[in-house]
């Protein structure tokens, strides 16, 4: 694995944390929490709502924490092991809109592309779970997050995510996963869905994120809980000062998880990141979003905690040239950084736009990334002397068993990246990779099933999702 | 104009340009105690300086951050020359009113915060009214300043409907101000769907703003 950071340096980020959770505090927008932290021997003022963590209660929160987790998937043959040195990639989204992929024309996102994009990520490989990605823009607003979790309820079986924004959408979304799983303590046991939670920057926590997570931890189901800070504007320019005050954010998210329910499984995530200096935008595909993220890895394994944030992530449009090195460097370079989960496929747009294409090449870039993850193959079998012995000077290996044996395993297949030479590709209808996407993924969609949700756990579920229209 | 003024003003635009709000106060002050007027030390001395920098980032040459800091420099250079300014009873010249904020149940500042120095460099009067600021509040602000535009903010696709709930509240009233929004979640469709303008970014902001105040062209 590739270290950034030393160990002094992990040290001194903690310290420097610790200093500012002491210090200076966080402003957490909720009386329930407030009174929590009180409670543990925070000191509190009430009135500013502004809670100052001592280093010991932080610490001690940490070490409370659960290291690995087990993610479920609705079906059964998903599972992630996570707080291990595993790597695993899935979706993401604040989407509200799509590229139509027949047309290429963006639209607002309707619950039914929503559905079909979700078995599109159902149906490729190497989505290891599936966040929501987007919010359909067809029912009413105040609903729409509830929707797009009923939505991934019914058209995946892997893992699910997705953000939560109060305590009453929480309510809601655990009444349904405890339906999907069959109870309550089946949801405990095998949690087939992740809360995530996002923190705001700078050292403010709002009541809806709060209140969400405080929800989570007392039931005990996973919670990712992260935040985002935009180094240059809400956080210091510097990468470091930023790991500095992202870190102070994730672990005072800790505190108040771990003052709910110390064993609910909490899940340190980031999405640390820049600002653009010419258009105040936010900034994911470049070098600083790569090394960020390598770093947030490194202090989760620090603490020895499940890691997870964004990555393969881009600020292009569509599926172009800049959407390929974007990724590649955004799934890369945090992925060699250690296990964790890496959140991004089929964004494109900085997380807003969805992307049937970018999926489908997303899927691909997975493929390759997690290929070079599983390194070289050495012993003395693949060393393969004896073969080469036999086959001798100026022979061939194609017809041999031991090429036989190990292709498979050894080699990465693309899917989409076009390897004819020239002429067979011009032949082919010379389709550049985006067009290619298309076509596997119009493909998939005509093909793939995902696993159905039985008809009675279905009509229960909307049966939820009318009760919250109706409120 | 007498020597030492010129000198004043050149050292009030250079405190702008170096986005030194010390030096700003500091020369603000000693122009008003060498009995300038509050409007020039503002025209031909703040509101320069910042126009420079503006240039400069239009050019490419400067980033977000040094316009940010210029117009908050110049913001608390302001402060200093306000109760002159109304004790003259001296109306300045700004291309227009603006009341911004963010929405109710949003408590993002940033995009906010960058509109407002934008706004600031290009000459218009702009009254933050903060974060989570309920509709109410946008419009009282907007009352009582005679405010020409209302500008509201809302990263999050659920605090949307609170942009939805000031659009009618503006209708409800009998201001006559022109409301735009923006934020992350907001888009070219929603906001013509609750009849308001849009911008999707800082830059385009300006341009929209001027548009709706009918500044024609470069201002």
């Amino acid at each position: 694995m590739v270290d950034i950071l030393s160990r002094d340096q992990l040290y001194s980020l903690h310290l420097a944390s610790l200093e500012l959770l002491e210090e200076v505090g966080v402003r957490v927008l909720s009386e329930e929490a407030l009174e929590l932290c009180d409670q543990a021997g925070a000191e509190v003022d009430f009135k500013r709502q502004v809670v100052r963590m001592p280093q010991y209660l932080v610490e001690e929160c940490i070490r409370k924490s659960p290291h690995k987790v087990t993610l479920y998937g609705r079906d059964r043959k998903y599972r992630l092991y996570i707080g291990g040195d595993k790597i695993y990639f899935g979706t993401v989204g604040i989407g509200t809109r799509i590229i139509n992929p027949r047309t290429g024309q963006y639209q607002p996102l309707t619950t039914k592309d929503l559905a079909e994009i979700t078995r599109l990520a159902d149906a490729l490989e190497n989505v290891d779970f599936y966040h929501a990605m987007g919010t359909p823009t067809d029912v009413p607003l105040e609903v729409g997050h509830t929707y797009a979790w009923l939505i991934s309820f019914k058209n995946t079986g892997k893992h699910i995510m997705n953000s939560l924004i109060d305590k009453e959408s929480a309510q809601v979304v655990l009444k349904m996963g405890t339906i999907v799983a069959g109870g309550e303590d089946e949801l405990r046991k095998t949690p087939i869905m992740t809360f995530v939670i996002c923190l705001s920057s700078p050292l403010l926590h709002d009541k809806g994120a709060t209140e969400a997570l405080l929800e989570a931890a007392r039931f005990g189901l996973p919670t990712l809980a992260e935040s985002g800070p935009l180094a240059g504007a809400n956080s210091p320019v510097t990468l470091a000062g930023t790991l500095v005050q992202n870190n102070a954010e994730v672990l005072s998210g800790l505190v108040l998880s771990k003052l709910a329910n110390p064993r609910s499984p909490f899940i340190y995530g980031s999405w640390a990141r820049c600002m653009d200096m010419k258009t105040g935008n936010v900034v994911f595909g470049g070098p600083e979003f790569a090394l960020l993220q390598m770093c947030v890895t490194q202090l989760a394994h620090y603490y020895n905690l499940p890691c997870a944030g964004g990555g393969m992530l881009c600020d292009s449009k569509k599926a172009d040239a800049q959407s390929g090195c974007e990724k590649m460097l955004t799934a890369l370079l945090p992925a060699l950084s250690g296990g964790r989960l890496i959140l991004g496929m089929g964004l494109v747009a900085s997380e807003t736009v969805l992307s049937f294409e970018q999926l489908v090449l997303d899927n691909e870039i997975a493929g390759m990334v997690k290929r070079v993850l599983r390194r070289i193959d050495f012993r003395d079998e693949t060393l393969a002397v004896d073969v080469i012995k036999k086959v001798g000077i100026g022979g061939h290996f194609m017809a041999e068993k031991h090429t036989l044996q190990h292709v498979d395993s050894e080699f990465w297949l693309p899917q989409v990246m076009d390897r004819y030479v020239l002429d067979g590709w011009l032949k082919r209808g010379a389709m550049d990779a985006q067009q290619r996407a298309r076509e596997v993924a119009l493909q998939k969609l005509d093909e793939h099933k995902p696993v159905p949700l039985p008809k009675d756990i279905s009509s229960e579920l909307d049966k939820v999702i009318g009760e919250v229209g109706k409120t | 104009m007498k020597d030492e003024n010129k000198v004043i003003l050149e050292e009030l635009k250079n405190a702008i340009k170096n986005f030194d709000s010390d030096a700003a106060v500091k020369t603000a002050k000693k122009a008003l105690e060498a009995g300038m007027d509050p409007l020039k030390i503002m025209e031909n001395g703040l509101v320069k300086g910042l126009r420079e920098v503006g240039d400069l980032f239009a050019k490419g040459e400067l980033f977000i951050t040094h316009l940010v800091a210029a117009a908050e420099a110049m913001k608390s250079a302001m402060e200093i020359l306000e109760p002159a300014l109304l004790a003259k009873k001296t109306e300045r010249k700004a291309l227009g009113k603006v009341v911004i904020g963010t929405v109710a149940g949003d408590i993002h500042s940033i995009g906010k915060r960058i509109v407002s120095c934008m706004l600031i460099a290009h000459g218009f009067d702009v009254y933050d009214i903060g974060e989570d600021a309920p509709a109410e509040l946008f419009i009282k602000k907007a009352r009582e300043v005679g405010a020409d535009v209302i500008g509201a903010s809302a990263l999050l696709t659920t605090t949307l409907p609170a942009q939805k709930d000031l659009a009618e509240a503006i209708a409800r009233s009998d201001l006559k101000v022109k409301y735009i929004v923006g934020g992350a979640a907001a888009t070219e469709e929603w906001a013509k769907k609750i009849g308001a303008f849009y911008a999707e970014d800082s830059i385009s902001a300006v341009e929209v703003i001027k548009r709706l105040v009918g500044v024609k062209g470069e201002g």
